[in-house]
Protein backbone atom coordinates (compact mmCIF):
# COMPACT_ATOMS: atom_id res chain seq x y z
CA UNK A 1 0.00 0.00 0.00
CA UNK A 2 1.41 3.43 -0.42
CA UNK A 3 -0.45 6.60 0.38
CA UNK A 4 0.49 10.51 -0.65
CA UNK A 5 -0.18 14.09 0.80
CA UNK A 6 0.75 17.35 -1.49
CA UNK A 7 0.02 20.96 -1.96
CA UNK A 8 -2.14 21.85 -5.09
CA UNK A 9 -3.16 25.21 -4.89
CA UNK A 10 -1.95 27.93 -3.37
CA UNK A 11 -4.53 31.01 -3.58
CA UNK A 12 -2.63 32.92 -0.81
CA UNK A 13 0.38 31.91 0.21
CA UNK A 14 0.15 33.62 3.77
CA UNK A 15 -3.32 32.17 4.44
CA UNK A 16 -3.11 28.01 4.22
CA UNK A 17 -7.00 28.18 4.54
CA UNK A 18 -7.02 29.24 1.21
CA UNK A 19 -5.03 26.22 -0.15
CA UNK A 20 -5.90 23.01 -2.12
CA UNK A 21 -4.37 19.91 -1.14
CA UNK A 22 -4.65 16.86 -2.90
CA UNK A 23 -4.50 13.10 -1.19
CA UNK A 24 -3.77 9.40 -2.89
CA UNK A 25 -4.05 5.96 -1.32
CA UNK A 26 -3.37 3.16 -3.71
CA UNK A 27 -4.28 -0.49 -2.29
CA UNK A 28 -5.07 -4.11 -2.92
CA UNK A 29 -8.00 -5.41 -3.29
CA UNK A 30 -11.71 -5.86 -4.56
CA UNK A 31 -12.52 -3.43 -7.50
CA UNK A 32 -13.88 -0.52 -7.15
CA UNK A 33 -15.53 2.50 -9.64
CA UNK A 34 -16.80 5.21 -7.44
CA UNK A 35 -16.78 9.29 -7.82
CA UNK A 36 -17.87 12.14 -5.75
CA UNK A 37 -20.04 11.50 -2.96
CA UNK A 38 -20.21 7.39 -3.39
CA UNK A 39 -16.15 7.28 -3.23
CA UNK A 40 -15.83 10.02 -0.31
CA UNK A 41 -17.88 7.75 1.98
CA UNK A 42 -16.17 4.19 0.91
CA UNK A 43 -12.71 5.83 1.33
CA UNK A 44 -13.67 7.22 4.94
CA UNK A 45 -15.56 3.70 5.49
CA UNK A 46 -12.20 2.05 4.95
CA UNK A 47 -9.75 4.24 6.21
CA UNK A 48 -8.58 2.28 9.50
CA UNK A 49 -4.87 1.36 9.62
CA UNK A 50 -3.47 4.87 8.56
CA UNK A 51 -0.66 6.98 9.96
CA UNK A 52 -1.35 10.54 10.76
CA UNK A 53 -1.30 12.93 8.88
CA UNK A 54 -2.87 11.17 6.14
CA UNK A 55 -5.73 9.16 8.08
CA UNK A 56 -7.09 13.17 8.95
CA UNK A 57 -6.16 14.68 5.36
CA UNK A 58 -9.00 11.54 4.00
CA UNK A 59 -11.46 11.87 7.21
CA UNK A 60 -11.53 15.83 6.79
CA UNK A 61 -12.65 15.48 2.90
CA UNK A 62 -15.31 17.97 2.98
CA UNK A 63 -18.36 16.66 1.37
CA UNK A 64 -18.27 17.86 -2.48
CA UNK A 65 -14.62 17.43 -3.22
CA UNK A 66 -13.45 16.13 -6.34
CA UNK A 67 -12.89 12.32 -5.50
CA UNK A 68 -12.34 9.77 -7.69
CA UNK A 69 -11.69 5.63 -6.75
CA UNK A 70 -10.80 2.94 -9.41
CA UNK A 71 -8.85 0.42 -10.63
CA UNK A 72 -5.34 0.75 -12.20
CA UNK A 73 -4.77 -1.15 -15.32
CA UNK A 74 -1.47 -1.65 -17.19
CA UNK A 75 -1.52 -2.89 -20.90
CA UNK A 76 2.02 -4.34 -22.35
CA UNK A 77 2.43 -2.82 -25.68
CA UNK A 78 2.41 -4.50 -29.17
CA UNK A 79 3.58 -3.24 -32.34
CA UNK A 80 1.07 -1.35 -33.82
CA UNK A 81 -0.52 -0.12 -37.07
CA UNK A 82 1.68 3.47 -37.88
CA UNK A 83 0.13 4.33 -41.34
CA UNK A 84 3.19 5.02 -42.74
CA UNK A 85 4.68 6.31 -39.80
CA UNK A 86 1.96 8.97 -39.75
CA UNK A 87 -0.03 7.51 -36.55
CA UNK A 88 1.75 6.84 -33.46
CA UNK A 89 0.66 6.60 -29.21
CA UNK A 90 2.57 8.22 -26.31
CA UNK A 91 2.31 8.36 -22.74
CA UNK A 92 -0.17 6.30 -21.31
CA UNK A 93 -2.20 5.12 -24.38
CA UNK A 94 1.47 3.44 -25.99
CA UNK A 95 2.66 2.59 -21.93
CA UNK A 96 0.24 2.30 -19.46
CA UNK A 97 2.07 1.11 -16.07
CA UNK A 98 1.84 1.01 -11.91
CA UNK A 99 3.37 3.51 -10.36
CA UNK A 100 4.68 0.27 -8.85
CA UNK A 101 6.63 -0.96 -11.72
CA UNK A 102 10.25 -0.07 -11.73
CA UNK A 103 9.83 2.39 -14.98
CA UNK A 104 6.36 4.09 -13.25
CA UNK A 105 8.55 5.80 -10.08
CA UNK B 1 14.75 20.41 -18.30
CA UNK B 2 17.64 20.85 -20.61
CA UNK B 3 15.64 18.35 -23.30
CA UNK B 4 12.14 20.75 -22.64
CA UNK B 5 14.11 23.99 -22.78
CA UNK B 6 15.10 22.88 -26.53
CA UNK B 7 11.79 21.39 -27.49
CA UNK B 8 9.31 23.97 -26.21
CA UNK B 9 8.31 27.56 -27.29
CA UNK B 10 9.15 30.41 -25.82
CA UNK B 11 6.24 31.18 -24.59
CA UNK B 12 5.53 27.94 -22.72
CA UNK B 13 8.96 28.02 -21.62
CA UNK B 14 8.38 31.11 -20.16
CA UNK B 15 4.86 30.38 -18.62
CA UNK B 16 6.02 27.12 -16.86
CA UNK B 17 6.68 28.84 -13.83
CA UNK B 18 3.16 29.55 -13.02
CA UNK B 19 1.78 26.08 -13.33
CA UNK B 20 4.07 25.32 -10.18
CA UNK B 21 1.71 24.05 -7.26
CA UNK B 22 3.32 26.71 -4.88
CA UNK B 23 5.47 28.97 -6.62
CA UNK B 24 5.87 31.04 -3.37
CA UNK B 25 8.21 28.78 -1.76
CA UNK B 26 12.05 28.85 -1.20
CA UNK B 27 13.03 25.71 -2.78
CA UNK B 28 15.80 24.71 -0.16
CA UNK B 29 17.64 21.04 -0.22
CA UNK B 30 14.62 19.77 2.19
CA UNK B 31 12.16 21.36 0.13
CA UNK B 32 13.76 19.65 -2.93
CA UNK B 33 13.10 16.57 -1.77
CA UNK B 34 10.35 13.25 -1.25
CA UNK B 35 10.05 12.22 1.97
CA UNK B 36 8.75 9.18 2.56
CA UNK B 37 7.18 7.82 6.23
CA UNK B 38 6.08 4.31 6.90
CA UNK B 39 2.48 4.44 6.62
CA UNK B 40 1.40 2.63 10.03
CA UNK B 41 3.80 4.51 12.52
CA UNK B 42 4.73 7.35 10.97
CA UNK B 43 8.15 7.23 11.11
CA UNK B 44 10.37 9.04 8.23
CA UNK B 45 12.06 5.87 5.98
CA UNK B 46 13.89 7.59 3.88
CA UNK B 47 13.90 11.11 2.49
CA UNK B 48 14.96 10.85 -1.76
CA UNK B 49 16.70 14.06 -3.25
CA UNK B 50 14.96 15.68 -5.69
CA UNK B 51 17.42 18.89 -6.71
CA UNK B 52 15.59 21.37 -8.91
CA UNK B 53 12.43 19.45 -9.19
CA UNK B 54 9.25 21.04 -8.96
CA UNK B 55 5.68 20.14 -8.78
CA UNK B 56 3.14 21.15 -11.03
CA UNK B 57 -0.71 21.40 -11.05
CA UNK B 58 -2.04 19.49 -14.56
CA UNK B 59 -4.49 21.78 -14.82
CA UNK B 60 -2.61 25.17 -14.91
CA UNK B 61 0.03 23.43 -17.23
CA UNK B 62 -2.65 22.73 -19.48
CA UNK B 63 -3.42 26.34 -19.51
CA UNK B 64 0.22 26.98 -20.14
CA UNK B 65 1.14 24.44 -23.16
CA UNK B 66 -2.26 25.30 -24.49
CA UNK B 67 -2.04 28.94 -25.40
CA UNK B 68 -2.28 29.40 -28.79
CA UNK B 69 -3.41 25.71 -29.97
CA UNK B 70 -6.89 25.62 -31.62
CA UNK B 71 -8.33 22.55 -29.25
CA UNK B 72 -11.80 21.18 -29.92
CA UNK B 73 -12.49 19.51 -26.25
CA UNK B 74 -15.33 17.10 -26.05
CA UNK B 75 -14.54 15.50 -29.03
CA UNK B 76 -14.90 11.63 -29.35
CA UNK B 77 -12.97 9.84 -32.27
CA UNK B 78 -14.74 7.11 -34.20
CA UNK B 79 -12.73 5.82 -37.43
CA UNK B 80 -9.07 6.56 -38.16
CA UNK B 81 -8.18 5.48 -41.98
CA UNK B 82 -5.11 6.50 -44.28
CA UNK B 83 -4.34 6.75 -47.91
CA UNK B 84 -0.98 7.47 -49.48
CA UNK B 85 -1.88 11.41 -49.17
CA UNK B 86 -3.91 12.19 -45.33
CA UNK B 87 -4.68 9.99 -42.70
CA UNK B 88 -8.88 10.85 -42.21
CA UNK B 89 -10.79 10.83 -38.97
CA UNK B 90 -13.93 10.95 -37.65
CA UNK B 91 -15.51 11.59 -35.39
CA UNK B 92 -19.15 10.49 -32.81
CA UNK B 93 -20.07 14.02 -33.67
CA UNK B 94 -19.97 13.00 -37.48
CA UNK B 95 -17.22 15.46 -37.98
CA UNK B 96 -14.22 14.29 -40.33
CA UNK B 97 -11.17 16.12 -41.04
CA UNK B 98 -8.35 15.16 -42.90
CA UNK B 99 -4.64 15.41 -41.17
CA UNK B 100 -1.23 14.66 -41.99
CA UNK B 101 -0.04 13.21 -38.36
CA UNK B 102 -1.53 11.66 -35.31
CA UNK B 103 -0.17 11.64 -32.09
CA UNK B 104 -2.54 9.15 -29.54
CA UNK B 105 -1.58 10.36 -26.46
CA UNK B 106 -5.49 9.81 -25.04
CA UNK B 107 -4.53 7.95 -22.25
CA UNK B 108 -4.10 3.93 -20.65
CA UNK B 109 -8.00 3.23 -22.24
CA UNK B 110 -6.92 5.06 -25.35
CA UNK B 111 -9.06 5.32 -28.26
CA UNK B 112 -6.64 5.54 -30.91
CA UNK B 113 -5.07 2.12 -29.60
CA UNK B 114 -8.79 0.63 -30.29
CA UNK B 115 -8.39 1.79 -33.31
CA UNK B 116 -5.00 0.82 -34.18
CA UNK B 117 -5.33 -2.80 -32.88
CA UNK B 118 -8.49 -3.48 -32.18
CA UNK B 119 -10.80 -3.96 -28.83
CA UNK B 120 -9.16 -6.89 -27.78
CA UNK B 121 -5.37 -6.70 -28.96
CA UNK B 122 -6.16 -3.03 -27.04
CA UNK B 123 -7.45 -3.66 -23.45
CA UNK B 124 -6.01 -3.13 -20.57
CA UNK B 125 -5.24 -5.65 -18.01
CA UNK B 126 -6.37 -5.02 -14.37
CA UNK B 127 -4.16 -4.90 -11.82
CA UNK B 128 -5.69 -5.51 -8.67
CA UNK B 129 -4.72 -2.48 -7.35
CA UNK B 130 -7.17 0.39 -6.61
CA UNK B 131 -6.01 4.07 -6.88
CA UNK B 132 -7.88 6.45 -5.14
CA UNK B 133 -7.57 10.46 -5.43
CA UNK B 134 -8.86 13.21 -3.15
CA UNK B 135 -8.82 17.35 -3.83
CA UNK B 136 -9.74 19.05 -1.01
CA UNK B 137 -9.97 22.42 0.28
CA UNK B 138 -10.15 22.14 3.93
CA UNK B 139 -10.85 25.73 4.34
CA UNK B 140 -9.02 25.50 7.86
CA UNK B 141 -5.91 26.46 8.32
CA UNK B 142 -5.66 24.00 11.12
CA UNK B 143 -6.15 21.52 9.17
CA UNK B 144 -4.50 22.16 6.46
CA UNK B 145 -1.07 22.86 8.55
CA UNK B 146 -1.14 19.09 9.55
CA UNK B 147 -1.15 18.33 6.05
CA UNK B 148 1.35 20.65 4.86
CA UNK B 149 3.65 20.21 8.42
CA UNK B 150 4.33 16.48 6.70
CA UNK B 151 6.46 18.38 3.61
CA UNK B 152 5.36 21.21 1.98
CA UNK B 153 5.71 19.83 -1.47
CA UNK B 154 4.53 16.14 -0.89
CA UNK B 155 4.42 13.34 1.12
CA UNK B 156 4.65 9.34 0.60
CA UNK B 157 3.27 6.74 2.81
CA UNK B 158 4.00 3.88 2.34
CA UNK B 159 2.82 0.36 4.10
CA UNK B 160 4.09 -2.99 3.56
CA UNK B 161 3.94 -5.48 0.06
CA UNK B 162 3.83 -3.15 -1.95
CA UNK B 163 6.73 -0.39 -3.01
CA UNK B 164 4.56 2.81 -4.93
CA UNK B 165 4.24 6.59 -4.85
CA UNK B 166 2.67 9.08 -6.59
CA UNK B 167 3.80 10.56 -9.58
CA UNK B 168 4.60 14.25 -10.73
CA UNK B 169 7.02 16.45 -12.11
CA UNK B 170 8.20 16.03 -16.08
CA UNK B 171 6.19 12.74 -16.83
CA UNK B 172 3.18 14.90 -15.97
CA UNK B 173 3.44 17.32 -18.95
CA UNK B 174 3.13 14.27 -21.22
CA UNK B 175 0.97 12.31 -19.23
CA UNK B 176 -1.70 15.53 -19.60
CA UNK B 177 -1.21 15.83 -23.34
CA UNK B 178 -4.14 13.73 -24.85
CA UNK B 179 -6.71 16.26 -24.48
CA UNK B 180 -5.74 17.46 -27.31
CA UNK B 181 -6.95 14.67 -28.84
CA UNK B 182 -9.74 12.02 -27.56
CA UNK B 183 -12.11 12.10 -24.70
CA UNK B 184 -10.77 15.43 -23.66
Amino acid sequence: MADGILVMYVDNPTDTSTWTTFWVKIWKGASVNLQGEEAIRYIKDNNSGLCEPIKSAIDWTPDGSPCNIDEMKYWVPVPWENHSGRVTLVGDAAHPMLPCMPPGH
Amino acid sequence: MEKLTKLLPDHVLNNLPSAICNPHLEFTEDVESLPCFNGLTGDLLFKSSTPGARRISRQKLRAVVAEGLGIEWGKKLSQLSSTDQTIQLKFEDGQTCNVDYVLGADGASSTVRELLLGPETSQPALSGFMFATGIVRYGDTTKTNVITKAHPVAAIMMGTGVVGACGGGVSTILARLPSVIGDG
